[in-house]
């Protein structure tokens, strides 16, 4: 009753609004433009049924219109930290962290709607792109990352099906994927972020086959606890005498039965307490504190712990892009909604009737709504991008993977950042209230650039590895696939344009990245990687606009591009962008390769004095 | 027992629709458009009936254009066991109106003899909501329509009206029910199961090939938006609001 009783309201308020323009369909996402974007752009396409991709994309719709509403909750509720509850193991569930009381019943919702199964190669078997589009669906509405709690769990899942032995699949696997239990991904620790081969946490055989005895503390562990499941399996790393390896490591042991048996030696120590994600536990904890260790399982081998992890860490980088411009579009769809109905100030031009307007018809608002679409569409298609390569086993596009993926982890979540910058600015004051959703979705988005990689940590895995893959080949792949876009799209009036300004930062961007290598190959590696945060957004604004071209491409070559408003809106982001981003490539490109590095000329004496 | 449910393809619920420049009908290009949500409400009731082991299948009906095989779709991800569509190139939303529908209804009802027959209260595009009542008067049956609850092992309804429910006995069936608001609140189809539907059967005809003669006696003359509504206006005081309400609004 509840549903069909909020509808009918919706629609009379719908039907009563006073402006000539109607409002976004959704204020969440946009499913009819991923839908296009998957089916429309060539190089998207996966074998899959198409009739069945908006059934699908429509179901996550559906959940995020139907429970996006909560999402404020985990916002303004963080998560409770009761120290007198550490150690307490009076069951299963007992954790010192409580979340929010609607936390769970969500959670298991998403569940029980089938969205954890999607991957699941006995069950729906999903292209990965169009998982990932469905991701992009339902996080729209939960940028708190309450559903985190399940990504990291399919993340963990996919890791243990990949390297783990067929006795620890069988006895976990199941129930990560069923809902029945979370995982964890934990890397980190206080002293190791970035580098991570500054772990302490040590592990050593137990005399069981498989089986290690883990002491050490661990940090920034996403979900580590939550108190709603039984069971929560941290992928662990931790060094042997072989160097750093994999480890799962349960909250309780797991008999052979299935049964759950004690609880494993270690604890949660405390909370971070975030600017935003305030909907997932970010936790800091200690393992064999009360005995020669806690439980773990080796993953893999010995030593190849970094291999197995990256093998997880790489398709966490295109979620987090992915999570980044679904901020973008999120704060586009929210400042569209604003802007219809906004009316303020009139019209300049002489003779207009001065009645006031809806702000979205003043040229400085479409302004900043198109930027917000060129930035967050733009890096929308190159999580799409990268994740149908991912889903490729050709050599040439897991080579092109390589080098896209530094930049889908980056390029969205700093421009998708600024996206959001644009949507608070179109409701002015109202934008800076917590009466508006903006500002949490800017401190939710601010978390992107920072995890699973910094920027900084991405851009000198670009500049520094990634353009010398083997032996550049990897980065000549990049160029040259640019290159044949631009020349597909060079003879359409339409893109002709577009295709030669392209065209043009390309061939800068190359001439630039062989000065680089060419520098570091000389041993001048400090000098070249100082500039490697210009350089990243360099190399990402000329891939963006490789998405962009394609997407022009596809809009202006439709038949029905004449009545569309959605085809033309394209080719209009598409220039947009050209004229306002893509066009800052080249000036960049050839100070970076005529100047000497100011970043590398100042010390630190001269930043304190 | 054996349940056949109607749905039917309308204009979203959030859609704000606009009239077409001929100011014939409601402008259709690109709108969305999805089951209408009585026929959700309807559809959810059979499928329980199903799961609770009192229906052994559940038959969806739709009759519209070729997309209203998705409207199919959604109803078999629902739970449905099977389809059938009569296709037409007529306006559901104006040029095929309820007693056509119950007519073509009754034909489908003849060849799949269900027990129950569970329809939505109305359409929210026609807005009539005498679909049901016309299909159980071609064929002879108990009627039980704007239903909040139905006891199949009691054979009573509880039906919604103006002050309140009232609760009615049919005497026995096949009965025609129709689905008020109260009666459940329908599920979302998971992904599993959209999955699963795309390869339940769906049986197609043209609606013009079951024999029926579809007029509907009544013709569109003009379609047009409602008028803005007016500016309102300060009264000074109570003494005066009381003076509009009496002298010029009539109510007091």
């Amino acid at each position: 009753m509840l549903r069909i009783a909020n509808k009918i309201p919706h629609r009379a308020r719908r039907a009563l609004s006073s402006t000539a323009h109607s409002p976004p369909a959704s204020r969440f996402c946009d499913i009819n433009d991923l839908n296009w974007q998957l089916h429309s752009v060539p190089s998207l396409i996966t074998p899959f049924d198409d009739s069945m991709t908006m059934p699908i994309l429509e179901a996550a719709e559906n959940f995020v219109n139907a429970h996006g509403h909560l999402d404020p909750l985990f916002d303004v509720h963080e998560s409770k930290f009761d120290p007198s509850k550490i150690g307490d193991k009076s069951s299963p569930t007992a954790s010192p962290i409580t979340l929010h009381p609607e936390t769970k019943p969500l959670l298991d919702k998403y569940v029980a709607a089938g969205f954890t199964q999607m991957q699941d190669p006995e069950g729906m078997n999903l292209p990965y792109t169009l998982s990932c589009a469905v991701n992009a669906v339902t996080s729209s509405a939960f940028t708190s990352g309450v559903l985190g709690h399940w990504t990291l769990t399919q993340c963990a899942a996919n890791l243990l099906a990949k390297h783990g032995s067929a006795e620890l699949v069988s006895k976990y696997h199941v129930k990560l994927i069923d809902g029945s239990w979370t995982g964890t991904m934990a890397l980190s620790e206080t002293q190791a972020g970035s580098s991570l081969l500054e772990i302490t946490t040590k592990a050593t055989p137990s005399g069981t086959p498989g089986e290690y005895k883990i002491k050490g503390n661990k940090m920034w562990t996403s979900g580590a606890d939550h108190g709603l499941y039984d069971n929560v399996i941290h992928m662990l790393l931790a060094k042997t005498e072989n160097g750093i390896s994999l480890f799962l490591v349960p909250k309780n042991l797991v008999n052979d039965d299935g049964s759950l048996g004690a609880r494993n030696d270690y604890q949660i120590n405390g909370v971070n307490h975030k600017m935003g994600c305030r909907g997932l536990a970010n936790c800091y904890w200690s393992l064999g504190d009360e005995s020669d260790g806690a439980t773990g399982y080796l993953i893999g081998e010995e030593g190849k712990g970094l291999n197995c992890m990256f093998f997880m860490m790489n398709e966490m980088r295109i979620h987090v892009g992915i999570g980044a411009a679904v901020c973008g579009k999120r704060g586009l769809q929210e400042s569209l909604t604003y802007a219809v109905d906004r009316v303020q100030g009139r019209r300049k031009q002489p003779n207009s009737p001065s009645k006031p307007i809806p702000i979205i018809e003043h040229n400085d608002v479409k302004r900043m709504l198109l930027q917000q679409k060129a930035y967050s569409e733009g890096g929308m298609m190159l999580c799409l991008f990268a994740a149908s390569l991912s889903e490729s086993t050709a050599k040439s596009d897991r080579l092109l993977l390589e080098v896209l993926t530094p930049l889908v982890k980056s390029w969205p979540s700093e421009w998708c950042l600024e996206a959001n910058k644009w949507a608070i600015q179109v409701l002015g004051g109202y934008g800076f209230t917590r009466d508006f959703p903006l500002e949490q979705i800017y401190r939710d988005n601010r978390l992107n650039m920072i995890h699973e990689g910094t920027a900084g940590i991405q851009s000198l895995d670009l500049l520094g590895r990634k353009t010398m893959l083997a032996d550049g080949a990897a980065f000549k792949l990049f160029l040259s696939r640019v290159g044949e876009a631009c020349e597909r799209h060079s003879s359409d009036p339409a893109t002709g344009t577009l295709s030669a300004q392209l065209a043009f930062a390309t061939e800068k961007l190359a001439d630039t990245t062989l000065h680089l290598v060419t520098k570091m190959a000389k041993g001048e590696v400090d000098e070249a990687l100082a500039s490697s945060h210009e350089y990243l957004n360099a190399v990402g604004h000329v891939a963006v606009g490789w998405m962009w071209l394609e997407q022009a491409g596809a809009a202006a070559s439709n038949p029905a591009f004449q009545e569309s408003s959605f085809l033309q809106g394209k080719v209009l982001a598409a220039k947009f962008f050209y004229e306002h981003d893509l066009s800052k490539v080249p000036e960049v490109c050839s100070r970076l390769r005529n100047s000497v590095s100011v970043v590398n000329s100042t010390t630190a004496s001269h930043l304190l004095h | 027992m054996r349940v056949l449910v109607g749905v039917k393809r309308v204009v979203d619920y959030a859609v704000k629709v606009r009239v077409a420049a001929d100011k014939k009908a409601v402008d259709l290009a690109n709108v969305k458009m999805s089951m209408n949500p009585f026929c959700e409400i309807a559809v959810e009731e059979a499928v329980r009936l199903k799961e609770a082991k009192k229906a052994t299948e559940v038959i969806v009906v739709s009759i519209g254009p070729k997309a209203a095989a998705e409207t199919i779709r959604t109803a078999l991800a629902m739970g449905c066991d099977r389809g059938i569509h009569l296709t037409t190139d007529s306006r559901t939303d104006q040029e095929l109106g309820p007693n056509s529908v119950a007519k073509l209804l009754a034909k489908i009802v003849e060849e799949e003899s269900p027990d129950a027959i569970i329809l939505g209260k109305q359409s929210i595009d026609g807005d009539f909501g005498c679909t049901g009542a016309m299909l159980a008067e071609h064929l002879k049956v108990p009627q039980c329509t704007f239903a909040a609850s139905i006891d199949f092992d009691a054979k009573t309804v509880e039906r919604e009206t103006d002050t309140g429910t009232e609760v009615v006995s049919f005497p026995s069936l096949p009965a025609v029910f129709t689905a008020d608001l109260r009666l459940n609140e329908p599920r979302y189809a998971t992904l599993p199961n959209i999955m699963k539907a795309k390869k339940k059967k769906i049986d197609t005809k043209a609606a013009d090939s079951l024999g029926v003669e579809l007029n509907e006696g009544n013709t569109v003359l003009e379609v047009f938006e409602p008028p803005p509504r007016e500016a309102g206006i300060f009264v000074d005081d109570v003494d005066g609001l009381v003076d509009k309400l009496k002298n010029e609004a009539g109510v007091l």
